[in-house]
């Protein structure tokens, strides 16, 4: 009886590793359901800035609950506390500015999947968009094979714009992507903030 | 299933997981930033564990189908066991234990490659990479080196040869996997390293992902530490729980980094410093893991746990190095970022010389000098040494005032040495002090060997004696960590945190110093001298006081964990108004990290309660006719009678003992030897323990001659080892307490149905309940009887030792009759043993001194006769190289807490002056966030 237990436990198991490397392969060459990502948790800045909130509304907690068992006096709990709050309010400006572009990224990328779904798969226009976007030749982009768009949609009002377009024809909104001043990382072109260093772009706005 | 050629099934199926964890990893290489291929890589880690698992089904196949055509199958079964016996036997040996081992970390790499989903997606290119390398590192061992499915020569055998009886019983189907899985637990925290560090992502977010893997990792590997020791108690019969074996200390090395590490993140979540210092340490906890298993596999080191010497060191060795060079060329490359930007100066790379060479100045003097004016020289050279680092130190100061202020810097340093951070920077001082002093120990016979051609045994009492005064600094800090303030504790704080802890200390102190003699527990206890140096005077010294030194710690840990409960508790009383229990259920349930901790605390000082207990032992050897009896301490043991029971794969035969106080009975036992029909030639010694809260009572029955029925006896009286197992279990409910997802945690990703993620939560939560649970049925302290189905001893024989002399003297001496490897006279049974144990017996009796016949006999038979190395000469380094190091490490530390608060406090002037945004609508949006955030 358990010699055929396990024997069928190996068939079964290398069924699934057989079904597991198609479902691999098949994603490597483009195939399989569309992608999606929870913009809470997949976008490594965001996730960090999460994680940093969580942590530093604990710790002022902490801090609170360490001064009622007395192990922190009252002008150190004053200090700290400040000092984590001034930090939490930063990371609390930076989640609400943060998450809008790429609201907006989604939207475009959606469109797009959904028009021309087929040739290619459905990453395509993703990887043209980074492309688009990272285009001075930071060269990570995707694969060789995917062909650029005629043009390029308008993330507010979604209509076609030439290429090189710095803003839209017909809304005005900012197509090109935004250079932060103080450490030259590409954004998208709506943030308010950069991705990398925080500063504020919407303000400083001088390339123009 | 006839037909199927099992070792080519076996062989194809390594190959197409080596092939497909090839794949996976070059996908994952290629797929940053490529969603696509990162999917790819997702479902290629899966699939390479379903065919590693695959691989695992069929070698259990081919046991339960006697297989012997594979010559791992014929070497380690044979058709008389039972199924059981046929699966335990999977990792019964080296080839498959390490199919064992693959799977083992599998199982973690797919609930890890589950639980990530879309979390930390710029980091899984590289997690999935580094998993992969472990796997793909694995199936080349065993496909090149140690192949579990490797043919027999010539036709299949029609019988295998079987289990060793050592391993045929229920602790090995419990011990190794629990083992296995607490050190193969870390590749994923190790993957969440690398990807870390690869990617540049060095702030805390890695330290959150991995913080529930760690600690998962830790639980088992606490765990398996434990049943390790349990079953050597009750299941090997030589009287101990730890013996200090290789491969225990193999276990016990990533435990105390793991346990390092656990600590140390604290700070770096709370402080954002020490980035560069857990990475060290997590890294370095993984290739300890490596590192033991070579050890241990090579067979470059003797131990009981050895596999035979195979050719799979190199293998090892050369991952071993490839990881080492890898990881720390990577944390070398990424050190200016994890120290903020912060380059290492010249300053400080010319403290780090100076101190290494003034070490080596110093341990060279102390080596080589024959004279005692070269010795002297020792004074001038530390005088001159202590006023460099001075000056160096006072120059660094003034150099790093005058870099531009790094901003927020106040909030990265230490700002007084009287602060928990200092104390958690002293709990991994003494916690690596001790993985390197074990280290280097269980090393030390090897580079002996290879540096003057000459073995050394380092044996048990070394690392018994020496390891107390390190235990007991850590017991103290254990007690110090959790009262002390951060950032700066004031003399009101201290006040106020340790009046009742020490008080209780003082309390037990004082009752065991006037009360202890007379229940039994003498405050000192005679020193026991492992050198007739000053420094075995010294440790005998320490040894003499551990006693009373323990308990009084003990107690004020235990009254500094019951002080923070019980003013948790009160003050939620007086802020919520809220009933004493359910202050505390909320007070452990809003931050089950700290209360879960001070609850493994708790089993931490319960298990030192029951090392202490040690010190009590007695213990007593005779041989009896039925009707006489045996006394230890106030307790008869009295031998009633032998009984012979037969079943059908062993002949047993039971001693029946009453154990009487005062005429009175109070337990039965039965000793037994069982005689398997497999193995007759190895009869196996069943001990029996009778068990109380306060003491063991372990009977051997070392042999018994069933015509004369006279048997000899071994009747060990144990304090306190019952507190050992009840420590173990109170630690891992501490982890379960602090790994535990929050209720509304799971109950929410439950409702928006991640469902990966709530599988990961209810999987862990499982999974820990399961080891607690097994842990409880594990030590639930068994009846004063032999154990139905189980072994063994490997001291077989009987030795009998007179008086305490004696067994000093013996436990010091190695049998030398080369096949009893490591084991000392008092417990090896064979002749030769026997036979110079009479003619020590002889000089002992002339009056001769012990060590006079310890170094008599070292001349005799070389250095590696006797088990602990002189204190002498290259032995001397043993134990001087990590003592130095402890202490220059503990000199390193507070000169540099020192800078770094006068730093601290020269910036913390400026940054008072900085102001604040006031922007309302943020204002309130964080208070918001505050009432509405509950725990972690």
């Amino acid at each position: 009886m358990l010699p055929a237990v396990f024997m069928s436990l190996a068939g079964v198991m290398v069924m699934l590793g057989l079904a597991a490397l198609w479902q691999s392969l098949r994603s490597a060459f483009g195939g399989g359901p569309a992608l999606t990502g929870d913009v809470n948790t997949g976008l490594p800045e965001r996730a960090a800035l999460l994680a940093e909130k969580r942590t530093l509304l604990r710790t002022i907690k902490d801090i609170q609950f360490e001064r009622e068992l007395g192990k922190l006096s009252d002008e150190d709990f004053a200090r700290l506390d400040q000092a984590y709050r001034r930090r939490a309010k930063a990371v609390l400006a930076l989640l609400d500015t943060d998450i809008e572009p790429f609201l907006a990224r989604a939207e475009r990328d959606i469109a797009e999947a959904m028009g021309e779904s087929g040739e290619q798969g459905p990453y395509r226009r993703g990887g043209s968009t980074r492309r688009q976007k990272k285009g001075k030749g930071k060269g990570k982009g995707a694969g060789k094979a995917a062909r650029r768009p005629a043009g390029v949609e308008c993330p507010a009002c979604g209509v076609e714009n030439d290429l090189d377009a710095q803003h839209c024809k017909a809304c005005a909104a900012r197509i090109a992507p935004l250079v932060c001043p103080s450490c030259a990382t590409e954004n998208d072109p709506d943030a308010k903030f950069c991705k990398s260093c925080a500063s504020r772009l919407d303000g400083g706005d001088d390339e123009e | 299933m006839q037909g199927i050629d099992i070792p080519s099934v076996g062989n194809l199926l390594l190959g197409a997981a080596l092939v497909s964890a090839g794949y996976t990893f070059m996908v994952s290489v290629a797929s940053a930033g490529r969603p696509h291929l990162l999917r790819s890589a997702r479902f290629g880690t899966l699939a390479t564990v379903a065919l590693v698992a695959t691989a695992v089904f069929v070698l259990a196949y081919a046991f339960q189908a006697h297989e012997f055509s594979i010559r791992y199958v014929a070497r380690y079964s044979d058709r008389s066991m039972s199924a059981t016996y046929l699966w335990t036997a999977l990792w019964g040996g080296q080839d498959g234990s390490l199919l064992w081992w693959t799977f083992l970390s599998s199982l973690y790499i797919g609930g890890f490659t589950i639980w990530i989903g879309n979390k930390f997606r710029t980091m899984q290119p590289v997690m999935f990479a580094t998993l992969m390398s472990v796997v793909i590192f694995f199936i080349v061992l065993q496909l090149f080196a140690a192949n579990p499915f490797a043919t027999t020569f010539g036709a299949a055998p029609a019988d295998g040869e079987g289990l060793n009886p050592l391993l045929q019983n229920y602790w090995m189907a419990i011990h190794p996997p629990c083992l296995y899985l607490g050190l193969t637990g870390w590749v994923v925290p190790m993957a969440f390293v690398t990807a870390a560090l690869v990617t540049g992502q060095l702030d805390e977010a890695w330290i959150h992902g991995a913080r529930r893997w760690v600690l998962l990792a830790w639980a088992f590997l606490s765990l398996g530490n434990m049943l390790g020791m349990f079953w050597s108690y009750e299941e090997l019969g030589w009287g101990g729980y730890w013996a200090w074996d290789p491969v225990e200390n193999a276990s016990f090395l990533p435990w105390l980094t793991a346990t390092a590490y656990v600590h140390s993140t604290m700070i770096q979540e709370r402080r954002g410093t020490l980035k560069v210092w857990n990475v060290f340490l997590l890294t370095t906890t993984f290739v300890l893991t490596i590192f033991g298993t070579f050890l241990t596999r090579s067979g470059l080191i003797a131990s009981v746990h050895s596999f035979a010497r195979s050719d799979i060191g190199i293998y090892f060795g050369g991952y071993l190095i490839l990881l080492c060079i890898f990881v720390f060329t990577l944390i070398g490359y990424r050190l200016p970022d994890l120290r903020d930007g912060r380059r290492i100066g010249w300053v400080q790379w010319v403290v780090g010389a100076s101190i290494g060479i003034i070490a080596s100045i110093v341990l060279v003097l102390a080596e080589v000098a024959v004279s005692w004016w070269a010795r002297l020289l020792i004074i001038p050279v530390g005088l001159v040494a202590v006023g460099l680092l001075k000056a160096i130190e006072v120059l660094r100061l003034d150099v790093l005032r005058r870099m531009p202020r790094v901003s927020a810097r106040s909030q990265r340093t230490l700002e007084s040495i009287l602060s928990r951070e200092f104390a958690f920077l002293l709990n991994n001082w003494i916690l690596l002090g001790m993985a390197v002093f074990v280290l280097v120990a269980t090393t030390f016979p090897l580079l002996s060997e290879v540096l003057r051609g000459e073995t050394v045994t380092v044996g048990p009492d070394y690392y018994n004696k020496w390891m107390v005064p390190f235990g007991l600094i850590l017991l103290l800090l254990t007690g110090i960590g959790p009262l002390i303030a951060w950032r700066k504790a004031t003399g009101k704080n201290l006040l106020q945190a340790f009046a009742f802890p020490v008080a209780l200390g003082v309390v037990m102190f004082l009752a065991h110093l006037l009360a202890g003699s007379s229940i039994g527990f003498p405050p000192f206890v005679p020193p026991d001298e492992i050198y007739e140096t000053w420094v075995g005077v010294a440790l005998g010294k320490v040894y003499s006081v551990t006693p009373l030194i323990s308990t009084t710690l003990c107690a004020f840990v235990i009254a500094t964990v019951l002080q923070e409960f019980g003013r948790g508790t009160w003050v939620r009383m007086q802020s919520k108004k809220e009933f004493v229990l359910l202050a505390l259920f909320e007070l452990v349930a809003r931050a089950r990290r700290r209360y879960g901790g001070y609850i493994v605390h708790v089993g931490i000082v319960l298990m030192f309660w029951g090392f202490t207990g040690a010190a009590y032992d007695q213990e007593s050897e005779s041989t009896l006719r039925p009707g006489q009896s045996l006394t230890v301490g106030d307790l008869d043991f009295r031998y009633d009678g032998v009984r012979m029971e037969t079943d059908t794969n062993k002949r047993a035969v039971y001693t029946d003992m009453t154990i009487l106080r005062d005429g009175h009975a109070i337990a039965t036992v039965e000793p037994a030897k069982f005689v398997y029909r497999s193995h007759p030639e190895m009869p196996t010694t069943e001990v029996a323990i009778d068990t109380t809260p306060s003491r063991d009572l372990y009977v051997i029955m070392s042999s018994v001659d069933p015509a004369t029925r006279r048997g000899t006896f071994r009747v060990i009286h144990r304090p306190m080892v019952f507190w050992i197992w009840f420590g173990g279990f109170f630690l891992l409910f501490g982890v379960f307490i602090a790994a535990l997802p929050k209720l509304s945690e799971m109950l929410a990703s439950v409702e928006s149905s991640p469902r990966p993620r709530r599988a990961a939560a209810v999987g862990l939560a499982t999974l820990l309940v399961l080891a607690a649970a097994a842990a409880v049925w594990a030590l639930v302290p068994s009846g004063a009887s032999a154990q139905s189905d189980s072994s063994s001893t490997l001291h077989a024989g009987s030795v009998i030792i007179e008086d305490e002399e004696e067994r000093r003297l013996f436990s010091r001496l190695l049998c030398e009759c080369g096949d009893c490897q490591r084991l000392p006279l008092h417990t090896c049974g064979c002749s030769w043993a026997e036979g110079m144990r009479a003619e020590l017996r002889g000089r002992l009796a002339r009056g001769d001194d012990v060590n006079v016949i310890v170094s008599d006999y070292r001349d005799r038979f070389g250095t590696s006769s006797i088990a602990i190395p002189s204190d002498e000469g290259l032995d001397r380094a043993l134990w001087a190289v990590p003592v130095a190091a402890f202490v220059f490490a503990a000199i390193g530390l507070v000169v540099r807490a020192r800078s770094a608060v006068r730093l601290a406090n020269a910036d913390t002037a400026e940054a008072a002056a900085e102001d604040d945004v006031v922007d309302e609508q943020i204002d309130a949006q964080l208070e918001d966030e505050l009432r509405r955030f509950e725990g972690d």
